[in-house]
């Protein structure tokens, strides 16, 4: 491999639809773009703990094939020929895929996971896989160290952490060590990342992308999405891997054509009741001042979201679900392996879920989706602050006497080793004040991040909108014209630039 | 907040059970641990569950189909 970086200044944070023409034009070729991007991963990715396993001779031979189809006039599309990376969660043919985990970091599968599959067919460069939290997070860990590789570490603070599960895949766009990546979210591992790394994070639809090939956290809740610069770029990516898949019976028939255009009418927001309630000052303060240019093209309307204990059913829900997918991993012991002490145990309670319990949730969540989308017909989108914190230390941990139950694991959606007595962001029996993530999770709906702004510390924080189910035109429109307004997705960490 | 007897009760009946499985495979510091969890994530999860109004015509999310390979 080459050590001259190449055509570096001209590539690196770059939006998709630019590399794409200068990639269509053969002004760049494929293969020094694999080997700029291959090299950024080698050279920076360990200072991140972003990449698991490197893919050169995969890469390199993907971006020739690009390169000769390109030479006989022979275009994909906008991926064809751009590197990525994908979260370590997805089985491909012949590498390793881990899971994040200790137990499985020898893992090899025989298959390629459908994601990864029509990334190829779209022309696009497979380069990392990328870091994750163990087992995506689902044995409850409290800490950003859960995961063979180290704990994820943001961009832009070296003592910060980019948050979870998709954790490599937030920081390698971040740190523009790949154009785009894939992750997975069952209950904020796409959002939170993204609003910790200062980068677009899309959670499409549940059964708007396949799962096949991915590693299984909750048969009902897992989504595949991209992560990337901008919300536009989310979108090319999106409509390369959407659509129905024979091998995933939850896959949607509808289809995704990704054509970026405003609605000819003002947007209509619902902000909800309690949004920044529990939000630090700079999420706050940025949100509201994120909330101030939306209404140049915005009309925003206060809501309540449906009265529903969101938590308690996303948690009854990942806990069955989970304590069957990982019924045999809890009886072999090698739970003991974990990196994340308590991940060593936190399979095991599971399985004393009870059936009923698991019934009653998904009774209710037909119930809660129903009315979220009578609520989400009057509107574009819910916004409301990504996550309530910027990027938390890389020390902090989610103290065992502070948690908030019913808490549904998977991403730090609480705030992170504070003391809580009042249960702040919370109401009435527990419940937080806007439980949008698991709200949104509970009944399938798509959310995109994007960057609203820093903390005085120079940390990132984001803005969500979610959509009624299969609306993610609606929500890529609203924050493309967030992103059209702002400039917060072209600031970059300093030291990488 | 202590812990109610009705609330002890639905733990250790679960802890009970876990026990058998997997006695050997934790130490105490890790079943006081799981203990939290059972009452945090399985016990109190379960009453925030009850008090929603459910008819019985309410019937869970995903709903089975009988399977036809040609369908």
């Amino acid at each position: 491999m080459t050590s001259d970086p190449g055509p570096q200044p001209e590539v690196i944070f770059q939006p998709l639809r630019q590399l794409a023409e200068q990639v269509r034009t053969r002004q760049v070729s494929p293969v020094a773009l694999a080997e700029t991007f291959l090299d950024r991963l080698r050279t920076l990715g360990p200072r991140y703990h972003a990449v698991v396993t490197l893919t050169p001779d995969l890469a390199l031979a993907q971006a020739r094939r690009a390169e000769r189809e390109l030479a006989a006039g022979h275009w994909r599309g906008p991926l064809h020929g751009i590197p990525y990376g994908i979260k370590d969660l997805f089985a491909t043919a012949g590498s390793p895929t881990s899971w994040g985990a200790a137990p499985f970091r020898h893992q090899v599968f025989d298959y390629d996971a459908t994601v990864v599959r029509r990334l190829e067919q779209a022309g696009a460069v497979l380069a990392a896989k990328l870091a994750m939290v163990e087992l995506a997070g689902g044995l409850g860990y409290r800490q950003p160290n859960a995961s063979f590789t180290g704990p994820g570490i943001n961009p832009w603070g070296g003592e910060t952490w980019s948050g979870g599960s998709s954790s490599g895949s937030g920081s390698a766009v971040a740190a523009g060590l790949v154009p785009f990546a894939i992750g997975t979210e069952t209950n904020g591992s796409i959002i939170s990342p993204a609003a910790n790394c200062g980068i677009a994070g899309l959670r499409p639809s549940y059964g708007r992308v396949s799962r096949r090939g991915g590693m299984p956290l909750a048969w009902s809740l897992d989504k595949p999405g991209p992560m990337a610069l901008t919300a536009d770029d989310c979108g090319l990516v999106l409509e390369a891997i959407a659509g129905f898949d024979a091998d995933d019976p939850t896959t949607t028939r509808r289809t995704f054509s990704y054509a970026p255009a405003a609605p000819g009418r003002r947007f209509r927001l619902a902000l909800p009741e309690g949004a920044t309630d529990d939000a630090d000052p700079a999420v706050r303060d940025n949100f509201a001042a994120a909330l101030k240019v939306l209404e140049e093209v915005a009309d925003i309307e206060p809501v309540t979201l449906p009265d529903y204990p969101y938590q308690a059913v996303i948690s009854a829900i990942m806990m069955s679900e989970s304590a069957s997918i990982f019924a045999e991993f809890a009886h072999s012991g090698k739970s003991a392996e974990m990196t994340a002490p308590e991940d060593r145990y936190g399979i095991h309670a599971r399985g004393a879920t009870l059936a009923a319990d698991y019934l009653r949730a998904q009774r209710i969540r037909r119930l809660l989706a129903r009315d979220l989308d009578r609520l989400l017909a009057r509107h574009d989108a819910l916004v409301a602050p990504s996550r309530p914190t910027v990027a938390s230390a890389l020390d902090e941990s989610w103290s065992r006497h502070d948690q908030q139950p019913p808490r549904a694991g998977v991403e730090c959606g609480q705030r992170l080793g504070r003391p809580a007595p009042a249960r702040p962001g919370t109401n009435r029996k527990g419940r937080p004040r806007c439980p949008l993530s698991a709200a949104g999770n509970c009944a399938g709906l798509p959310a995109i991040s994007v960057p609203s702004g820093f903390s005085d510390a120079g940390l990132p924080t984001g803005i969500q909108f979610v959509g009624r189910a299969y609306e993610e035109p609606a929500i890529l429109a609203v924050a493309s014209a967030y992103q059209k307004l702002t400039s917060w997705h072209q600031h970059h960490p300093p030291d990488l630039l | 907040m202590p812990e109610s007897p009705e609330v002890s009760r639905a733990v250790e009946l679960r802890l009970a059970m876990l026990r058998h499985w997997y006695g050997d495979q934790l130490d105490a510091e890790q079943w006081e641990e799981v203990r939290r969890q059972v009452r945090t994530e399985l016990v109190e999860v379960s009453q925030a569950l009850a008090e929603v109004p459910l008819d019985p015509a309410d019937e869970p999310q995903p709903l089975f189909t009988p399977y036809r390979s040609d369908e």
